[in-house]
């Protein structure tokens, strides 16, 4: 699976959420999380964002060192992703899709819309990706949760 | 390399002492969080963190990223 990063700060930062359920169950590697260097270096920036560090003061250098680590760990690591998607709308969304392509990903977890309605946009975009990706699922972490929660042990 | 030079003189280190330094506190790092868990590693933040809003957490993060990939086209 490909975690945007608004999924992956909302799920380590929050006590109870379906984006923190889904975070935590990567811990079995039920779920993997595929990784590249530039997903890493994004999730790096915003995680130590000064509004984000503002806002959560315990999330200091350290831990997010700790938390990459730990998502390195249990993750898949593509060092260099040759897919290319074009994104017009967004082209910095271009890198999940270009993972997902690159890893054969079952899902994309995001809280964006745009990415969200690829799955059933008629624009340009919506087209080729779902010939693609025909395979790819893209879900909120709560559609996600409700479709996978039970098998990592959520009630 | 010259940061780290003038970091390890601050430090009243010798460079290679400090670069091995760094380099022995990143490998404990990553035993640790080898060893720990999402929750673990995140506890004292999800504690302090109170009630969090996917419409706020939404809102950080497009500022991040946005400063972020308009900090790496200047880079190009």
């Amino acid at each position: 699976m490909v975690l945007d990063t608004n999924v992956l700060l909302a799920g380590l930062v929050s006590q109870s959420s379906a984006s923190q359920k889904a975070v935590d169950s990567l811990q079995a590697r039920k779920a993997i999380p595929l990784l590249s260097p530039p997903l890493l270096a994004e999730y790096r920036a915003v995680l130590r964002h000064p509004a984000i560090v503002a806002r959560f003061p315990n999330l200091t250098a350290r831990r997010v060192e700790m938390a990459l680590h730990r998502l390195r760990y249990v993750g898949d690591e593509y060092r260099t992703v040759r897919a290319r998607f074009e994104l017009e709308r967004d082209p910095r969304d271009a890198m999940f899709v270009e993972l997902a392509i690159e890893g054969d990903a079952t899902h994309i977890v995001s809280m964006d819309p745009d990415l969200l309605s690829l799955s059933t946009a008629r624009t340009d975009a919506g087209k080729r990706f779902r010939q693609r990706l025909p395979r790819l699922t893209v879900q909120t972490p709560q559609a996600f949760i409700e479709e996978w929660g039970r098998a990592f042990g959520y009630r | 390399m010259s940061e780290l030079v003038a970091k390890a003189k601050r430090l009243g280190m010798e460079p290679g002492d400090y670069a091995l330094h760094l380099i022995e506190d990143g490998l404990a790092l990553q035993r640790e969080a080898e060893r720990s868990t999402f929750a673990q590693i995140m506890q004292p933040v999800r504690e302090a963190a109170g009630e969090v809003d996917d419409a706020e957490i939404i809102k950080l993060v497009e500022t991040a990223r946005t400063e972020h990939h308009a900090g790496r086209r200047k880079k190009r």
